[in-house]
């Protein structure tokens, strides 16, 4: 919120309503109606005088109603802009009374009741289409007993608990008796997967409960039952298998496989009894709670009609913005310039949100392209920041997430204690408008020359703290950030006193580093304004396609002969059964009438370079670009040895199947045999800590549509299952459809697989289940092991070498943060998309794919670019010229170079120098200095430490 | 401690000419124009040692190596100047720049804490005769930590000085004290003005070679010849032990050596500590002539007029160094000789660093030895 | 470079020893590994400093024997996995740098237990805990370090 509200190029407009959209693709014009908020922008400081006098005071919505606000309020702390609103329902400013307590308490004169809705228009070149969903109103699940038993809570409403700055102050508290909870059941599908009317999977809230699970332990450590009735656990997405594995590991947390037929409050007690069968034990269970937690489903949002209606696009048969999915377009909708990204479209979770994201804005660009401008600086009087250091700190409360934990009272004290510190002041919510505003009123009123903030962490809140330095003239590396929030309230909790004495500690190290910290320059790079896509499959193609279409050169690298990739392999994609070759066409024809410059049958030889000025060479040509994108795609397991692969001939992956397809006329047919019976077997190499811990993701939905497709021939199908991951888009519609044509789906554990038996084929399939007692058995002449994801070893290691994009422990390529940076890579330049990220299907690729292109247009689009000014440098004359620097740099920053006055030393390129310092750590003679990390700062902090003082 | 005003009476600063022979001798002066010994003297007259001479980083360039002092007409002891101011200016906060990132700075302060036992005797293999109790006391040095910081790097074994001295005296029919409580003598310390941490070093020394008996030390190493034989009694009165080093003793027992014939042609780097310090010109050439067969060839400086090896005191070093080195390494090769042999072990480390980065300034196929390693190796 | 002074004077409570600890983190996934815990409010031991760097390889031995100095009980080091880095190999120069700390330490008389140099990633959150619990521990049971004054 905090980066979209300081972009030069973003205007928010809040409390609007889009009421009109004229025009086509790349001409719009859109009517926004601005409703009054009563209280003038330009004047309101956010200072809250305002609210203290407003004598109303109701339930606050975003805390789901569990905590009160004022009639005049901020809807919550972090609000962007923080400027306050009146909501004249509950004023009581009306007609006829008047109370102007408000209006009283401003001393800015900001609040103004006459203030009537504006409407204004705007020149757009498209919408993107970002309105997110609505709760199911769990109320309508009447058995549930929401809204009838006080200790029936949503997950929402239990989110707002676990905050600690929500109404209860992270506290779990039941509403009957405000007691914590000695348990707590939770509700899966809520209003989603045949509930309410409703057939499609909500997707995140097995996650959501997960997660719930972890933090509701953490945050009343005594409770004894944390316990989950569930359908099938979705934990499908790259490391979500991973996290609901470390759930099972907590002796309080347990899964239940059933969904409770009743919940009912025992009188007296005002716990709930809930009835449930333990579905794979047969047994009918009463389960006694003293809270139960309603996942309650994503919803599409109240106002779509009527939002559809004026932008005049569709809505899906869920009241989802319908997209052209059938196309493999999840981001558009069905009028060209408007696109869909988010839970607009259909539920989803904040990592495939945010590539959705930038893949709109992608789509978006490509009618903005003629307009495109970079971000504009903001050109500031630098400040002298000469003599001695004038520190500033700056204690965050975080709410309470800080103050609720540490004494800030005392760190205010011991920092007015050290020296070189000019000012010390506390603030709320530092990183709001308000406290940036404090921080930079500050570094004028008393010449701060340094500032140190103790608050959450730099990795993500440095930028902010920098550009509010450099707002005011303040290099923004005199700043120092504390992490008093990550790294110590939150993990040193029950420790109150010792995580204070910590962070006094290093508040006073980051002092002794603050007073050392020298102003430093960014550097200025020229950018090669264009992009490398390496990997021709559909990922590769999209983003290709993307980038041209907003007139970006691009070369896209296929090792094959032809574009396409895995797609080729496959003969129909699900949701609808479209078959992948018409899909492939359209992407072929497309870049055949594009710009894009396509080298198949080409490999990757080297790429040198760095961040706007790489050089590709290939097999073929050397290409200079500034950006790459890496769309090499993923492998499929070799299930060998295992359910008799490799020994019977009839024992085939869920790729082979397609091959079969691709041969099938109204019959299957496997070498001249017509197959009759044939059975799924589910994570074969995934979800299993002896291949993969991790989850394939696309191999349910991929199971769901091959056995409809057999069931159409003809064929009986049995599908041997852990928990069905139907999660992709439209894919829980298809699962109800597979089960409704007589597919049937039998459950396994890890404990006791399927065993597949015959003598020279596959002949029979059984397996162990307890809700029958015993083992079922079924004849069969046809095996489909739905096979893990994996990374393409060579390849990817290959990228790795050359580029150093790091691998997580799946294989799969890194991206910079799994929820804020899906497609980015912490090489800068270097972009990700499709399965070469984790696995993913083909929709989705697509989808991550134009997110790549706009991550590497928004690179390559300016001339140049500033560089991180934190590198290394040589003090000449103490440098020896030995080459131990030129040796260790993997980057080939340092040269040994012959001086102007004679002599040798080694020269530091500082656009290949990545900053690291590790040749800082091995020069003989400290000649080089790691600029931001330099030897005096680095021992300042220790010295400071341990001498108890700052030196 | 003297003040500055003191120490520059006491250093004859005020007697000097300001004719420029020291600069002109000054090995630092010749690749480093900045520096010259008569400014710092100059200026340590007209401010009286005041804050801005303290802070001038090229108070930390000097080697204190002596030649100046040597040539001076006047006989201002420029080596001692330079030790008080320096000790002034670490009293206010500033130091010289360290090298290798402060560790041996800190492995010397960390060594005056009397509660330390350190694991230093690792060195000692089955093959040698040491005692913890005797009249003669080999003093070891830093080698142990040298070779724990260098030898991956420097393709060099410090401890084979210790070895090989402790085969020498073996020979001799000595079995040395060799003592695990001994801690640096300080001399970098001292130095680089951190008399504190001196002091401390010297005393606790002083205590635990008394500790064992001894009543002769004998060091392989220039420097802590020096230090334990000319300053420690400054700072802790009468020792009670006499100090030498170990080509002193080897000549006196002359007559206990056989050595085997060497036919190699060596050049030998006088360390500043042994020759200008302590006037030690004589003894490592009259050691080095119980080898049969073995030739001398001297470089155009040397004895008392030796060049410096260009660092000292692990600070400092630079593009000044190299070329110091550099030079004299070209002095020693066009000797003819093949290898190089010096009497401390920092001479060694800092030509082999220079040899180490294979640039064609330097004579990249000189041998350099330790004079002890030398004579082990013919007994 | 300024340097003053001894450390403060050492440990003074002898039955309830709280060791003092410094820990350089690396930038990517050490001090990330360390937020990571945050947001999973895992809970460990406070007893310990952090100093960020931005890859392990930065540490120079030379920071590790100044902690020792000032009177540091450990010093741990952590960085990337190997394989991982950041900077593709800082963090075998780390453990080149290490092996040297190792030999110094040794030599010095203090028990190689009190350095240490372990890998957390970005997403072990709980290893990072259990890594800092594990370390003060380690060092708590060896007790006040002897370069003590």
């Amino acid at each position: 919120m905090m980066d979209a509200g300081r972009h030069p190029n973003i205007e928010v407009l809040t409390y609007s309503e889009v009421i009109g959209l004229e025009g086509e693709a790349g001409s719009f014009v859109a009517t926004v109606r601005r409703h009054p908020r009563y209280v003038s922008e330009d004047l309101c400081t956010g200072c809250g005088q305002c609210v203290e006098n407003c004598p109303v005071v109701v339930p606050n919505e975003f805390d789901e109603g569990l905590g009160a606000r004022k009639a005049i309020y901020s809807p919550f702390a972090q609000a962007v802009p923080n400027i306050y609103v009146i909501d004249r329902e509950n004023c009581l400013n009306t007609d006829f009374l008047v109370c102007e307590n408000c209006r009283k308490a401003c001393e800015r004169e900001a609040i103004d009741y006459d203030m009537r809705p504006e409407d204004r228009s705007f020149r757009i070149g498209a919408v993107i289409v970002a309105t997110g969903f609505d709760l199911f109103d769990a109320r309508v699940m009447k058995n549930y007993g929401y809204g009838l038993y006080s200790n029936v809570l949503t997950s929402m409403e239990l989110e707002r608990m676990l905050n600690a700055s929500g109404p209860t102050q992270g506290h779990i508290v039941r509403p009957s008796d405000r007691k914590p909870p000695g348990s707590i059941v939770f509700v899966q599908c809520v209003g989603a997967r045949g509930e309410a009317g409703q057939q499609y999977c909500s997707q995140w809230c097995c996650m959501n409960t997960v997660k719930d699970c972890l933090l509701v332990k953490q945050h009343e450590p005594g409770i004894e039952r944390l316990q989950v009735l569930y359908t099938d656990i979705r934990a499908a997405g790259k490391g979500l298998e991973e996290f609901y594995v470390r759930s099972l590991s907590q002796p309080e947390v347990s899964f239940l496989r059933g969904r409770p037929s009743r919940i009912e409050e025992e009188s007296g007690t005002r716990d709930l009894i809930i009835h449930v069968e333990d579905t794979t034990t047969g047994k009918i269970e009463r389960i006694q709670a003293e809270m139960v937690v309603l996942a309650s489903a994503a919803v599409a949002g109240a106002d779509n009609r009527k939002l559809a209606g004026v932008l005049g696009v569709e809505l899906d048969p869920h009241r989802f913005f319908q997209s052209r999915e059938a196309e493999g377009e999840l981001l558009e909708t069905t009028r060209e310039g408007v696109y869909l990204c988010g839970c607009a479209g259909g539920p989803k979770d904040i990592s495939d949100s945010v590539a959705q994201a930038s893949g709109a804005a992608a789509r978006a660009e490509a009618h903005l392209a003629s307009s495109r401008r970079p971000a504009e600086k903001v050109k500031v009087e630098p400040l002298d920041t000469s003599g001695p250091p004038r520190v500033g700190i700056f204690l965050c409360h975080c709410g309470i997430n800080i103050a609720g934990v540490l004494d800030i009272g005392r760190m205010a004290e011991e920092a007015r204690r050290l020296p070189h510190v000019a000012f010390v002041e506390e603030n709320l919510f530092l990183c709001s408008d308000a406290g940036q505003r404090v921080v930079q009123e500050a570094i004028r009123e008393h010449r701060l020359n340094r500032v140190v903030a103790a608050a959450c962490t730099p990795r993500t809140h440095e930028p902010v703290f920098r550009q509010s330095c450099l707002e005011t003239g303040l290099n923004p590396y005199l700043f120092e950030m504390v992490n008093v929030r990550d790294q110590c309230s939150w993990v040193h909790s029950n420790e109150p006193a010792l995580a204070t004495m910590k962070a006094v500690d290093q508040i006073r190290m980051a002092v002794a580093r603050a007073s050392r910290l020298e102003a430093l320059d960014s550097r200025e790079i020229s950018v090669e304004q264009s992009v490398v896509v390496i990997g021709g499959g559909i990922a590769g193609m999209q983003a290709a396609l993307d980038l041209d279409r907003q007139g970006i050169p691009v070369t896209l690298i296929e090792k094959d002969k032809v574009l396409g990739g895995r797609l080729l392999g496959i003969h129909r994609l699900y949701p609808d059964f479209r078959e992948a070759a018409v899909l492939l066409e359209k992407k072929r024809r497309q870049i055949e009438e594009s710009r894009i410059v396509v080298q198949t049958s080409s490999r990757v030889e080297s790429i040198r370079g760095f961040v706007g000025n790489f050089d590709v060479t290939t097999d073929r040509a050397a290409i200079r670009t500034g950006a790459l994108i890496l769309a090499i795609g993923a492998d499929v397991y070799r299930p060998e040895g295992m359910y008799g692969y490799g020994r019977f001939p009839n024992v085939v992956t869920g790729l082979e199947l397609e091959d079969l397809f691709f041969a099938s006329e109204g019959k299957l047919e496997r070498d001249g045999h017509e197959v009759k019976t044939a059975a799924f077997i589910q994570c074969v190499g995934s979800r299993d800590p002896e291949h993969r811990v991790s989850c394939s993701r696309y191999c349910c939905p991929t199971t769901v549509k091959q056995a409809i497709e057999l069931r159409d021939l003809g064929v009986n199908v049995v599908v041997f299952y852990r928990d069905m991951r139907t999660v992709s888009h439209g894919t829980e519609e298809l699962y109800r459809l597979a089960r409704e044509k007589g597919v049937r789906f039998i459950p396994y554990t890890p404990e006791h697989p399927p065993r597949i038996e015959g003598k020279t084929a596959a002949e029979t399939a059984s397996v162990h289940l307890d809700m029958v007692g015993g083992e079922i058995e079924v004849d069969i002449d046809l095996v489909i092991l739905a096979t893990a994801m994996v990374p393409r070893e060579e390849e990817t290691a290959a990228l790795q070498m050359l580029l150093k994009v790091p691998r997580g422990t799946d294989g799969f390529l890194m991206e910079r943060h799994a929820k804020l940076g899906p497609v980015e890579t912490v090489v800068g330049g270097v972009f990700i998309c499709g399965t070469v990220q984790g696995p993913k299907d083909i929709a989705e690729s697509i989808a991550q794919a134009s997110a790549a292109a706009a991550k590497a247009a928004a690179l390559v689009s300016r001339e140049r670019i500033e560089l991180e000014p934190t590198t290394a440098v040589v003090q000449t004359d103490l440098c020896r010229a030995c080459g131990r620097c030129v040796e260790i740099c993997d980057f080939h920053a340092p040269e040994i170079k012959e001086m102007e006055g004679g002599g040798m030393a080694a020269v530091i390129n500082q656009a290949l120098c990545k900053g690291c310092g590790t040749c800082a750590a091995l020069c003989p003679t400290g000649a080089i200095v790691a600029r931001h990390f330099t030897d005096e700062q680095i021992l300042s902090m220790i010295d400071s430490l341990l001498l108890g003082e700052v030196v | 401690m003297e003040s500055v005003i003191q120490s520059i009476r006491s250093s004859r600063a005020y007697s000097c000419l300001e004719c420029g022979k020291c600069t002109a001798s000054c090995p630092i002066a010749r690749f480093n124009g900045a520096f010259s010994p008569r400014r710092v003297v100059a200026e340590a007259i007209e401010r009286g040692g005041g804050e801005h001479l303290l802070a001038d980083e090229l108070l930390w360039e000097c080697l204190t190596c002596g030649i100046c002092e040597l040539r001076c007409p006047t006989d201002v002891h420029f080596g001692a100047l330079v030790r008080s101011l320096r000790a002034a200016a670490v009293e206010r906060g500033f130091a010289g720049h360290p090298s290798h990132g402060g560790v041996l700075q800190s492995l010397m302060r960390m060594m005056t804490s009397p509660t330390l036992k350190q694991d230093r005797m690792w060195w000692v293999t089955e093959d040698l005769e040491v005692e913890s109790r005797g009249e003669i006391l080999y003093f070891v040095g830093c080698l142990p930590y040298f070779d724990d910081l260098f030898a991956p790097d420097l393709n060099l074994r410090s401890t084979d000085i210790a070895r090989s001295t402790v085969q020498l005296l073996n020979a001799a029919g000595i079995k040395p004290v060799v003592d695990s409580n001994e801690r640096c003598c300080g001399h970098d310390l001292l130095w680089t003005g951190d008399v504190e941490n001196f002091r401390r070093l010297a005393e606790h020394n002083v205590a635990a070679i008394r500790e064992t008996g001894a009543t002769v030390v004998v060091t392989a190493c220039a420097e802590c010849a020096k230090t334990l034989r000319d300053v420690y009694p400054e700072w802790v009165g009468p020792l009670g032990f006499e100090v030498k080093h170990l080509s002193s003793l080897i000549v006196e027992h002359a007559s206990s050596f056989r050595f085997k014939e060497n036919t190699g042609k060596v050049t030998f780097q006088d360390p500043c500590r042994l020759s200008r310090h302590m006037g030690e010109v004589a003894a490592p050439r009259q050691a080095m002539g119980l080898v049969p067969g073995l030739e001398l060839v001297e470089m155009l400086h040397s004895g008392v007029n030796a060049v410096c090896c260009g660092t000292s005191a692990w600070t400092n070093c630079g593009q000044t160094s190299r070329s110091i080195q550099a030079e004299r390494l070209q002095e020693a090769g066009s000797t003819g000789a093949a290898t190089l042999v010096t009497a401390c072990p920092k001479c060694q480390i800092h030509f082999r660093c220079a040899l180490s980065d294979g640039r064609a300034d330097a004579e990249n196929n000189m041998n350099i030895q330790d004079l002890s390693v030398l004579l082990a190796s013919c007994l | 470079m300024a340097r003053k002074k001894s450390p403060a004077g050492g440990k003074k409570k002898k039955e309830e020893f709280v060791p003092r600890i410094v820990v350089f983190a690396c930038n990517w996934c050490s001090y990330a590994g360390a937020d990571s815990a945050g947001v999973n409010r895992i809970q460990y031991s406070p007893h310990f400093r952090v100093i960020r760097t931005m890859c392990s390889g930065r540490v120079h031995p030379g920071f590790v024997l100044r902690a020792f100095e000032m009177g540091a009980d450990g010093v741990l080091v952590s960085g990337c996995h190997i394989g991982d880095c950041h900077y593709i190999f800082g963090n075998e120069r780390a453990v080149e740098n290490y092996e040297k700390m190792k030999a110094l330490v040794r030599t010095l008389g203090l028990e190689e237990g009190r350095i240490g140099l372990e890998w957390v990633s970005a997403a072990e959150g709980p290893r990072w805990g259990q890594v800092i619990d594990e370390f003060v521990e380690r060092v708590r049971r060896l007790g006040p370090s002897p370069v003590g004054r």
